[in-house]
Order: C-alpha cells, then sequence, then structure tokens
C-alpha cells in the first residue's frame, strides 16, 4: 500500500549528509538551502522514477504532449490574434479538458489512492475509471468539434 | 423622348425639371423700367435697346416690356398679378426705378416669386436686378437684403484713383477694371469667361457670409465707395464692395443676379467695350439657367454579387449620370469633373469617397465607385449632395437598409486560414488521445512487475 513512501525512506542517506552541513559556518546558509533544494529536487526525481511504471509514463507522456499542444495554441494567438476566437477557445479548451481528464485518470491509476477513491475495492475498478474516461473524453471531443466552427 | 426624360427628372429630384427646363430657349421674360428714367418714350428706342436686342435676337427670349407706373398702388392691372403669381414669366429684370414703393413688388412677393417656381410644374423664376446709384427703391434692397445683400446707400458710388478712365472733369468713377480672375473678377468658369477689361461706373454691395451668394465682380483694391456729395463719407474700402453678385437658390435652383450699374447694361457700354457685353451676356445666361446647368441623369446601387437585400461588407458599386446643358448647342453634353463625392450615412458618413469617372454615355459622364459596405447594419443614405458655386445644385439621395449576417452567413472555421492551427491542434488530440488509450488497454502490464518485484522484496 505505501509503496512510496516506503522507497522514501528506504534511501536515508540525504538526511545524514545534510546534517554535518547544518553544523557548519553561518556564511554557509545561502549553500545550504541551494544544497538541500537540489538534494529535494533529486529526491523527488529518484522517488517518481522508482515509482514509475510503463502506464504511470504513458500517462506522463501524453499529459506533456497536452501541455505542449496547448502552449503552442496560446502562443499562436497571442501573436497572430484571436480572429476566430471560438476555434482558439475550441483548440485550447481541448488540450485542457484533456489534460484534466487524464490527470483524473492518473490520481484513480496510483494504488496509493486505491483507499481513497476505491474504498479499498479491488484492482479492477480502475478499468471502470478507464472506462470512465474514455466516455468522458468522446463528451468533451464531441462538444469541442461543435464548438469549433 | 425630351418631354419622358424631363417627367422622369422631376420625380427624381426637385432639381432637375429646373435644369431641363431651360432647354426651351424661348422662356417667357419681363423688363420692368421707369419711363422718367428712360431717354426715349419707346423702350427700344431708349438707352437699354441694346439690352433688349441681346435679349431678343442673341439669346432668344420671348420679351415682354412692362412700366413701373403701370404698377404703381393707383393703377388696378389684375392682370400682372395675376401672372406674376403664376410665373408666367420666368425671368424678371428689374431696372432701376425712382418710385419708392411698388406694392407689387415687395420684398416679401419677390421672395415667393423665387422661391414657389415649382420645379415640379416646370417653373422657373430668376430675377436680374440692376442698381443705380441714384435711385436704390427700398422694397429691391430689402428683397437683396434677405438674400444677403447689401447695396450701398444711395448716391454712393465706387472711385479708384488708379484705375479711372479719363475723361473730361473727372471724378475717377469711370473705371477701367482690369478684369484679372482672382482680383476683380472671382475665379469661377461657370458664371463668366475670363475677360480682358470692362467699363463700369456705378454703385457697391457687401454681401453676407452666406455660402450661396457668389461673388463675381468684386473692385480693384484700389478702389473705394463713397457719398458722391460728401467724399468724406466713405461706405466701403477696397475689394470688399462687390459689384456684381449671383446667388443661387437652395432648394430649387432659382437664380438672382444683382448689378450696381445700369450703365453696364446700357447702350454706351454695351456697344463700346466688346468684354462688357460679354460679360452681361454671360450673366444674363447664368442667371436665366442657360449656363451652369447641370442634371442627374440617372444614379443606382448594384450589388457585385446581386441578391436580395444588402447585407454588411457587401461589395457595391454606386453609380450617378451628370450632364451639362450646353445652351450654344442647345444639348445635353457630358458634365466633367474631379470633385464628386458620394457619402454614405447613417446619422454620420461612415464613408465620404471620391467618385471616379467610368465612361461616357449618350445620357452624359457616369462616375461610379465599387466599395464594401461598412460593417454595420442599419438603415444607411447614399447620398451624392453636389454643390459647387456657379453650377446648379445635385442632390441624389437612395435609402437602403444593410442588413446583418444571417447565423448561417459567417464563414465557415475551415476558411480562416488562422483557425487551421487550432483545429489541427484538436484533431492532433484526438489522434493522440487514441493512441493513448490503445496503448494503455493492451500495452504490457508493468503493475504486474512492480507487486512481483513487491512481493519478492517482503520474502
Amino acid at each position: 500500500m505505501a509503496k512510496v513512501k516506503k522507497s522514501v525512506n528506504a534511501d536515508p542517506d540525504p538526511v545524514i549528509k545534510i546534517t554535518p552541513v547544518k553544523t557548519s559556518a553561518a556564511a554557509a546558509v545561502t549553500t545550504t538551502s541551494v544544497v538541500s533544494f537540489t538534494q529535494t529536487l533529486q529526491k523527488t526525481l529518484e522517488a517518481y522514477k522508482s515509482s514509475l511504471t510503463p502506464k504511470f509514463a504513458l500517462i506522463d507522456i501524453f499529459l506533456g504532449f497536452l501541455v505542449a499542444l496547448g502552449a503552442l495554441q496560446f502562443v499562436f494567438c497571442c501573436l497572430v490574434g484571436n480572429f476566430p476566437f471560438n476555434a482558439f477557445l475550441g483548440g485550447f479548451i481541448s488540450t485542457v479538458g484533456q489534460f484534466v481528464l487524464t490527470v483524473s485518470l492518473r490520481l484513480q491509476f496510483d494504488d496509493e489512492n486505491r483507499v481513497a477513491i476505491w474504498k479499498g475495492q479491488g484492482k479492477e475498478m480502475k478499468w471502470r475509471a478507464m472506462g470512465d474516461y474514455i466516455f468522458a473524453s468522446l463528451v468533451l471531443h464531441f462538444i469541442v468539434y461543435h464548438f469549433i466552427n | 423622348m425630351f418631354i419622358n426624360g424631363l417627367r422622369v427628372l422631376a420625380f427624381a429630384t426637385s432639381l432637375l425639371s429646373v435644369a431641363a427646363v431651360s432647354v426651351t430657349p424661348r422662356n417667357d421674360t419681363l423688363i420692368l423700367f421707369d419711363p422718367k428714367l428712360l431717354a426715349d418714350d419707346a423702350f427700344t428706342a431708349s438707352q437699354f435697346s441694346e439690352l433688349y436686342a441681346k435679349l431678343t435676337n442673341e439669346l432668344h427670349y420671348n420679351v415682354h416690356t412692362k412700366s413701373y407706373a403701370d404698377l404703381s398702388a393707383k393703377s388696378d392691372d389684375a392682370k400682372f398679378e395675376l401672372d406674376f403669381a403664376n410665373h408666367r414669366y420666368a425671368n424678371l429684370v428689374l431696372l432701376p426705378t425712382s418710385l419708392k414703393k411698388l406694392p407689387k413688388l415687395s420684398a416679401g412677393k419677390l421672395l415667393d416669386f423665387v422661391n414657389d417656381a415649382s420645379p415640379e410644374l416646370a417653373q422657373q423664376a430668376n430675377v436680374f436686378v440692376v442698381s443705380s446709384p441714384k435711385h436704390v427703391n427700398d422694397d429691391f434692397r430689402a428683397f437683396l437684403n434677405e438674400l444677403g445683400i447689401y447695396p450701398a446707400p444711395k448716391n454712393h458710388r465706387v472711385v479708384d484713383h488708379f484705375n479711372y478712365v479719363d475723361v473730361e472733369a473727372s471724378k475717377h468713377d469711370l473705371l477701367r477694371l482690369p478684369l484679372v480672375s482672382g482680383e476683380n473678377l472671382v475665379a469661377n468658369q461657370h458664371i463668366v469667361r475670363d475677360l480682358d477689361s470692362i467699363l463700369y461706373e456705378g454703385s457697391a454691395a457687401l454681401i453676407s457670409n452666406s455660402p450661396l451668394l457668389i461673388p463675381v465682380v468684386k473692385a480693384s483694391r484700389t478702389a473705394y465707395t463713397a457719398n458722391s456729395k460728401d467724399a468724406a463719407d466713405v461706405w466701403a474700402l477696397g475689394s470688399q464692395a462687390n459689384l456684381v453678385v449671383a446667388f443661387q437658390g437652395a432648394e430649387n435652383n432659382n437664380r438672382v443676379v444683382w448689378l450696381g450699374s445700369d450703365a453696364l447694361v446700357g447702350n454706351e457700354f454695351l456697344v463700346a467695350e466688346t468684354s462688357n457685353s460679354q460679360l452681361v451676356t454671360d450673366l444674363l445666361r447664368w442667371c436665366f439657367q442657360e449656363t451652369g446647368v447641370i442634371k442627374l441623369a440617372d444614379a443606382s446601387l448594384t450589388q457585385t454579387h446581386p441578391a436580395r437585400d444588402l447585407k454588411i461588407s457587401d461589395e457595391v458599386t454606386y453609380a450617378i449620370t451628370l450632364a451639362l446643358w450646353n445652351p450654344a448647342t442647345a444639348a445635353w453634353e457630358p458634365f466633367h469633373t474631379t470633385d464628386l463625392q458620394l457619402e454614405v450615412i447613417m446619422l454620420d458618413p461612415y464613408y465620404r469617397v471620391f467618385l471616379q469617372e467610368a465612361e461616357e454615355t449618350a445620357s452624359g459622364v457616369v462616375y461610379s465607385r465599387t466599395f464594401k459596405l461598412p460593417d454595420h447594419h442599419g438603415i444607411f443614405k447614399f447620398l451624392v449632395d453636389y454643390k459647387q458655386a456657379g453650377l446648379a445644385f445635385v442632390r441624389d439621395e437612395i435609402v437602403r437598409p444593410i442588413r446583418h449576417l444571417a447565423n448561417d452567413e459567417f464563414p465557415r472555421s475551415w476558411e480562416l486560414t488562422n483557425a487551421w492551427v487550432y483545429i489541427s491542434g484538436a484533431v492532433t488530440v484526438v489522434v493522440a488521445w487514441f493512441v493513448f488509450v490503445v496503448l494503455m488497454l493492451y500495452s504490457d502490464d508493468g503493475e504486474k512487475k512492480v507487486l512481483v518485484e513487491e512481493s519478492k522484496k517482503d520474502i
């Protein structure tokens, strides 16, 4: 259940490394905070990598792609002008909406959230989440394609 | 065919039939004279015989003469009153009179005469007023004042110590005006052609700033207008004094010309100077609506892609046909100009554009312009209001509603290149989403591996 927590706690080295730095001179306080930040980042990345399954990787790549596509359309709109504004809204909302739906799918796929969301029911429920996701996405695209014209 | 044209014009605009009427060069013209001021008992043998000959033989008017004495309050000339009120006479020539009051030609009656001539009934009413420094009738003065012409008081004369004609006992009031365009002669090719120099002896007038007034001949800068009995009594200085003034009515194009000198239409000047004779001819022709008469032959508004009604941003073509009357050939000729403007108005002008000469047809010159309607719906007025000094006023107004787009008339998003970016964005999302879902459903189940590893660890 507490797979992520486990993996974080499994590596206690960073905490030990920080301790001697803290005891050094006050002038090194800034260095300390930078170091602790990079270490925190590193730790987060490691935690992320360790918990990454191929499906989560797939979801995250898709999310990144949606962000890039949304940003591209937004920049284009800023540069060229918002003339077919409904078309811009359609295109942009399509990426944003898909992003939101995919994030919610990712949450439901996470075993750690199973207690909160599924009240401890079986892992099969995540395929129900997948079904919801597909249905909601189809509704979203249906609306977008009507709105874009 | 001409009659037909006349009828169309009369309906088209009130100005037109006035213009068309001058086609008939036999308009009834009445000369009113004062027998006391004539050199001879008969008008045709008097000092104005040349004027009479000019009007009858040269300009071919149907000329009548009448004495002011017949119009005095005592005499009961009911026929004249009826004729006058019914516009029996299209043109009046008012020579100076020594009579103080003329109830039958009061200012109000003269104004009514000019105002009421109905273009629909093919009537016109033009007045050619000749003043004399010695005799200024109060009724005529009041009439001229209504138009914005203020003749000098009695006995005032224009004097010029630089441009006078040297005669015996000269008071320097017999002038030779070098008709320099822009100085003495107000530049206006539509009324008087360029002339060398003219003789002038007489009075002057100040004018108001009414846009309907056109000064034709002004006094020189070196001249002044003073009381001939008291040289210190100066009334007007330099070129502020006008010697010949023209007026054209705003509604019906009827014309009034005022001359400050009876000598100008007297035999002596007309015979002595060719340019004097030409000046009087030009003034009479203009005043009696033979020159400077333009007519609106046709005006239209057409759509490039014909449809039931106009809608915003439609491409339309406005075309107007104008012709100029040529009294010499007695025919309508092409009228060329570059300053014709069209206004597209809804409360304010949305467009004000110059019309360009497109072609020359039998009925005149077609001026047109193709343009996109404003991106604004409402009741719009397409107005040509052409008012140039010396030319008949032309006004054409087409009122048309411009509607907004119906909800199926907006361009679809794929017709707009900008939208291609967003459409391809939305399509890409769907394609990527589909690939994503397929991969999610059929990809290698990494979860099992993790669980397996986890269970291994647990062991």
